[in-house]
C-alpha cells in the first residue's frame, strides 16, 4: 500500500490542492478534474494517492487566504475568515494558521477513523440491497443535489435531467441497444464523464474569470505570518471544539448534497452557541477558527462513507472520485470491500497519510505556499486551458472527446451566467445509469409493477424523503408569498 | 450588446432541445422482454417529460420577468465578450492545428496566444511560459505517464 510512488503521488497531490484551495478562482473541484487523466496509467491506490491528496489538500487550502487576505480560497473555508483574519490583523497570523491547519488534521483524522469504524458495517447492510433499494439511494442524492444546490429548485430539477439525459447518450445499459448517438460511432459509447467534467467544472471557470481578468487587482494586501505557533493551551481549550466540530463535519460529509461550505457554517454557530466568549466571534475568536476548520476537513472522510459503501456519491468532488474508481475498472459499492480490500484499505491509507502530508506541509511550508499563491490568475488560466485540453485528449487519445470538452465548457459557462447550479448535472451523468439500471431491473423483478419501490421499507423511506425536499421548498415558497 | 434575458434563452434551449429529444426517444421501444415498460425508451421518456414540463415553467416565469423588466441580462464590461469569443474560436483553431502539426508546435502558438488574450504583457513570463509549459506537459504525459499526445 505505502509503495514509494504513492507516498510521493499523496504528497505531490496536497500541495497542488493546498495552492488550488488557497488561490481565490481556482477550486478543488476543479483540481481533481484536472488532474485526473494523470491517473490514467496508473494502478488504483497512487491514483487514489493522489486525488485524495488533492482533495484533502485544496479543503484546508482555503483557510490560508481566508486568514492572510480576509478572502476564503473556497466556500469550505468562509466562516474562517470571520476570526482568521481578525487573528491576523491583530499580528497573531501564525497563531491562526497553526490552529486552522492542526484542527484541519483532527477532523480529517477524526472522520477518517469514523470512515474505518463505519463503512464496513454499511458495507455489509448494503449487500442486502436489491436493485429497488440501489435505485431509491441513487434518486434520493440526486434529487438531494438538485434540490439544496440550487437557489431555484425548477433550475436543479432541469440540471439533474440534463445531467441524466447527457448519460443516456450511448448504448443502452440493459438490453444494449443504441439511444440519441444520431448515426455517429464517437458517441456509441456515450459521452465521457471526464469530458463534461473537465468541460463544466474548469473550462467554465476560465471563461467566467475571462471576465474579470483585466480588472484583477491580484489578492490585494496581504497580512503578514508573524507571531508565534498555537499554544497547547489554547489547543486545550479546544478539545470539546475539535470533538463536536469534527462530529458536525463527518454527519454532513455523510448526508448527500450537504458538503464543507454547510459544515464550516454549522460547525461555526454551534461553537458560537456553546461558548463561554460569544462576543468574540467574528473579532479573532480561536473557537471560531478550530470549529469551521476541523469540520470542513471532517466532511472529507465522512463523505468517503457512502461513496464507497454504497457507490452514491455526496457532492461533486466524491462525484469525481467515483468516477475515478470507474476508470480503474473497480465498481464502487459493496461488493469492492469483498472484491478489492486491499483498494479499500489503500483508500483509507492514502486518507490518513493525505491528513499527515497536510499538517506538516502547513505548518512547515506555509511561507512557501504564500509565495506561490501570489501567481496572477491571468498567468494561471491559459495553463489550466492547456492542461484541460490535453487531459481529455488524454482519455482516449482522441480529439472528439477535445471538441465535446469544449463544448461542455462553453455550456457550463452559459449555465453558470443563467444561474443554474452545475453540480446536479455532473451527479446525473454518473448516477444516470445506476438509477436506470436499477429501475428497469426492478420493474422486471415485478412484472411491470411500480408499487416495488413503495412496498419495499428501505426503499420506499428514501424516495419518501427525496419527495418531500423536492415538493417542500416549492410549498414553503407559494405559502410565503400567499403571506406576503 | 443586445439586452437579452439569458435565463429566458437558456430555459427555451432546454424545452426546445427537450421536446426534440422526447420525440426521438419515442421512436424507441418500450417493451422489454418481460414487461411493456421496461424498454429502453421508459426511463428517457420519464426524464425528458420532466425537463420538458420543468423547463416549460422557467420559460414562463421568464417570461414574465421579461415582461416586468426585472430579468437578468449578459452584462460584460467593454471588450470583455470579445475576449471570451476570441478564447473559444482560438480553442476551436488549436483543435484543427493540432491535427495537422502535432502538439508541440500547436501548443507553442496556442499558449502564446493564450497569454496575449489572457494580458499577459511582461517579456519574461510570457516568453518563459510558452516555451517551458507546452514541453513540461509532453514530458509528463509522454515520458512519465506513458500517455501518448498528437
Amino acid at each position: 500500500m505505502f509503495t514509494l510512488a504513492s507516498v510521493l503521488f499523496c504528497f505531490i497531490g496536497t500541495c497542488i490542492g493546498i495552492i488550488f484551495g488557497a488561490i481565490p478562482g481556482l477550486t478543488t473541484t476543479m483540481a481533481i478534474a484536472l488532474f485526473l487523466p494523470f491517473t490514467f496509467g496508473m494502478e488504483a491506490i497512487p491514483a487514489f494517492a493522489l486525488l485524495l491528496g488533492l482533495y484533502c489538500g485544496g479543503v484546508y487550502g482555503g483557510s490560508i487566504t481566508a486568514i492572510l487576505i480576509n478572502t476564503p480560497g473556497t466556500p469550505a473555508a468562509a466562516a474562517t475568515a470571520l476570526d482568521g483574519y481578525p487573528l491576523a490583523r491583530q499580528g497573531k497570523a501564525l497563531e491562526a494558521l497553526s490552529l486552522a491547519t492542526l484542527a484541519s488534521f483532527i477532523g480529517g483524522m477524526f472522520s477518517c477513523i469514523v470512515l474505518i469504524l463505519v463503512a464496513p458495517q454499511l458495507a455489509k447492510v448494503a449487500l442486502s440491497f436489491g436493485p429497488p433499494e440501489y435505485f431509491a439511494i441513487s434518486f434520493f442524492g440526486l434529487s438531494m443535489v438538485a434540490t439544496l444546490a440550487a437557489d431555484n429548485i425548477v433550475k436543479g430539477v432541469i440540471a439533474a435531467c440534463f445531467g441524466l439525459f447527457i448519460a443516456m447518450i450511448g448504448i443502452d445499459p440493459i438490453g444494449g441497444s443504441l439511444r440519441f448517438t444520431f448515426g455517429t460511432i464517437h458517441l456509441i459509447a456515450g459521452i465521457d464523464l471526464i469530458c463534461a467534467l473537465i468541460g463544466l467544472f474548469a473550462i467554465s471557470e476560465v471563461f467566467s474569470k475571462l471576465e474579470t481578468i483585466y480588472r484583477d487587482k491580484g489578492l490585494g494586501h496581504m497580512e503578514q505570518i508573524k507571531g508565534k505557533f498555537v499554544t497547547l493551551k489554547i489547543l486545550k481549550a479546544n478539545a470539546f471544539n475539535f470533538l463536536r466540530s469534527s462530529i458536525i463535519g463527518t454527519i454532513i460529509g455523510i448526508i448527500p448534497a450537504t458538503g464543507v461550505g454547510m459544515a464550516n457554517w454549522v460547525s461555526y454557530n454551534e461553537a458560537k452557541r456553546a461558548t463561554r466568549h460569544p462576543e468574540l466571534f467574528g473579532k479573532g475568536s480561536y473557537e471560531g477558527v478550530a470549529a469551521s476548520e476541523a469540520a470542513n476537513n471532517a466532511v472529507t472522510g465522512g463523505a468517503m462513507v457512502p461513496l464507497l459503501t454504497l457507490g452514491v456519491p455526496g457532492d461533486t468532488m466524491t462525484a469525481i472520485l467515483l468516477g475515478a474508481l470507474m476508470i480503474q475498472g473497480l465498481a464502487p459499492g459493496p461488493k469492492l470491500f469483498i472484491d478489492h480490500p486491499e483498494v479499500v484499505t489503500g483508500i483509507y491509507g492514502m486518507l490518513a497519510l493525505a491528513n499527515f502530508f497536510m499538517l506538516a506541509v502547513g505548518l512547515g511550508l506555509i511561507n512557501l505556499f504564500v509565495k506561490i499563491i501570489k501567481v496572477p490568475a491571468k498567468v494561471l488560466m491559459p495553463l489550466v486551458l492547456i492542461m484541460c485540453f490535453v487531459g481529455s485528449y488524454a482519455i482516449q487519445n482522441s480529439l472528439f472527446d477535445v471538441y465535446v470538452t469544449l463544448i461542455f465548457g462553453i455550456i457550463g459557462y452559459l449555465l453558470v451566467k443563467a444561474k443554474f447550479p452545475i453540480p446536479p448535472i455532473l451527479l446525473g451523468i454518473i448516477l444516470g445509469p445506476l438509477i436506470e439500471s436499477n429501475f428497469r431491473r426492478s420493474i422486471t423483478m415485478s412484472r411491470g409493477d411500480m408499487s416495488i419501490f413503495f412496498t419495499r421499507p428501505i426503499s420506499a423511506v428514501f424516495i419518501g424523503i427525496a419527495l418531500i425536499a423536492m415538493v417542500a421548498p416549492i410549498l414553503r415558497e407559494k405559502l410565503t408569498a400567499k403571506k406576503a | 450588446m443586445k439586452k437579452i434575458s439569458v435565463g429566458f434563452m437558456v430555459a427555451m434551449m432546454f424545452f426546445i432541445g427537450g421536446l426534440g429529444m422526447l420525440s426521438v426517444a419515442m421512436q424507441l421501444s418500450y417493451k422489454s422482454a418481460v414487461t411493456t415498460i421496461g424498454g429502453p425508451a421508459t426511463f428517457p421518456t420519464f426524464v425528458l417529460v420532466i425537463l420538458v414540463f420543468f423547463s416549460g415553467v422557467l420559460v414562463l416565469t421568464e417570461y414574465k420577468k421579461i415582461r416586468s423588466g426585472t430579468y437578468d441580462t449578459f452584462k460584460y464590461e467593454p471588450g470583455d465578450f470579445k475576449r471570451i469569443l476570441s478564447v473559444i474560436v482560438a480553442s476551436f483553431f488549436y483543435l484543427l492545428v493540432i491535427e495537422a502539426t502535432g502538439y508541440l508546435i500547436a501548443t507553442f502558438i496556442f499558449t502564446a496566444v493564450l497569454m496575449w488574450l489572457f494580458g499577459v504583457r511582461e517579456k519574461t513570463p510570457f516568453i518563459v511560459i510558452t516555451v517551458i509549459y507546452p514541453i513540461l506537459i509532453f514530458f509528463t504525459f509522454k515520458t512519465l505517464l506513458n500517455i501518448p499526445l498528437p
